[in-house]
């Protein structure tokens, strides 16, 4: 559990995975040995907001109250937040394995491993992926807009529909991500560039992680704040 | 007959319905492993089952079928059939037959594991799922329940760190399970 008198260093020590988190809060590297409140501070972070998504991150079974307490706090904070890592996920994460994954299939001997199939399964975990970012983009995050610019019961009830058609702690994404580090760790055959295939391991079980971490900032923030906003108008 | 539900599955050709209960009734009761008797009057070559208890006729006469699987088959005959196959008198207490029919399992047992580490029958509930079957129509398949299917899903996604339907689909086209 991380605090606002916590050395920012030493969040990034904990778990270098971490920084693709900062970096969403326009946060880079070379932080210095400044503690979270002020960075925050320097760069007109709220420090609440902030130790919530690192919390989150952090720790498995840290529940935010916060998201249950009240209706409005830091809505928008939430969503850009996500809209930063979906973006992180489309122009970034997504990217990278792909290029790590061609020049490992260009590298390797043909038709001695079982890469390709590999490959086909990245596709498969890709078109998903995007498509949930493209209904959070399209769908999801909009719903959530309407009803802060302009309450309405439509709005409301419009919003209320869509969380109930996200399911639930769906996990389906994650479980597609875990699959191919599995089939890469467990089930890989045949000659292969073994630098490139790290470079792969590695990206992918970086995705992996975050994936988990956002996962759990939809379900435990976005989704109660979403759910309070919707019944908090229709009432 | 037919028990639902359990996890090995006996087929027998010979036995009147009466030695078939009388068998199932002494592997409930004497036997640790979950076993269930599938009667019929002529085997039908079916790949799914665990064992099959047969006459020297129906060996024979299908020996084609019976040969690959001679360690899985027991022959109701007091001689050796084909001095291939392993052998149990057809006039013998139910008890001696339900002994005969647990150590085929057992010995099976050990050596049914393939390099993936997956059982015969959690192979079986594999391909079903790659096949895109439901959970209910591979229990119909394999004459076992929905919740042992679910068991085998459980392991063979706990063997093989593979979760999702698409990447058991994909693990099965990779191993030439489908």
């Amino acid at each position: 559990m991380y605090f606002g008198s916590t050395r920012l260093a030493d969040v990034i020590f904990d778990d270098f995975t971490i920084i693709p988190v900062l970096n969403r809060f326009g946060i880079s590297l070379g932080v210095g040995d400044m503690d979270i409140e002020s960075v925050c501070r320097d760069r007109n972070i709220d420090t609440e907001f902030f130790l919530m998504i690192v919390n989150v991150c952090a720790s498995d079974g840290y529940i935010p109250d916060t998201a249950l307490s009240s209706v409005n706090y830091g809505v928008e904070e939430v969503l850009s937040y996500l809209d930063n890592t979906n973006e992180y996920y489309a122009s970034v994460a997504l990217p990278n394995i792909e290029r790590h994954f061609r020049a490992l299939q260009d590298r390797s001997v043909n038709g001695s491993n079982n890469i390709e199939f590999l490959w086909m399964f990245f596709q498969e975990l890709k078109k998903e992926l995007l498509g949930r970012i493209g209904s959070d983009k399209e769908i999801w995050f909009p719903a959530v807009r309407r009803v802060i610019a302009s309450p309405s019961a439509e709005s409301s009830a419009a919003l209320a529909e869509i969380v109930a058609s996200v399911p639930k702690d769906e996990k389906a994404i994650e479980d597609k991500v875990d699959d191919l580090t599995s089939f890469f760790v467990i089930h890989l055959r045949g000659e292969y560039d073994q630098n490139l295939c790290m470079a792969v391991v590695t990206s992918l079980m970086s995705l992996e992680k975050d994936i988990k971490r956002n996962d759990r900032i939809r379900e435990r923030l976005l989704r109660p704040l979403s759910v309070r906003l919707s019944e908090g108008v229709s009432k | 007959m037919a028990v639902q539900g359990k996890e090995y599955v006996v087929e027998t050709a010979g036995l009147t319905e009466l030695q078939s209960v009388g068998l199932q009734y002494a592997l409930d009761k004497y036997s640790d492993l979950e076993i269930s008797v599938v009667r019929r009057e002529q085997t039908v070559p079916h790949t799914d089952r665990d064992c099959w208890l047969v006459t020297p006729e129906t060996a024979i006469g299908q020996i084609g079928f019976f040969m690959p699987r001679k360690e899985k088959t027991l022959v109701l005959s007091r001689d050796c059939v084909e001095d291939a196959f392993k052998c149990v008198g057809n006039d013998s207490p139910v008890s001696e037959i339900a002994g005969a029919v647990e150590s085929i399992l057992l010995s099976n047992k050990k050596e049914q594991s393939h390099s993936n580490g997956l059982s015969s029958r959690e192979t079986d509930v594999l391909r079903g799922l790659a096949e895109g079957l439901t959970a209910k129509e591979i229990a119909d398949r394999l004459c076992i329940s929905v919740n042992t299917v679910l068991t085998h899903r459980k392991n063979i996604s706990s063997k093989l760190g593979i979760r999702s339907v698409s990447g058991l689909s994909l693990y099965a086209m990779m191993n030439g399970v489908i």
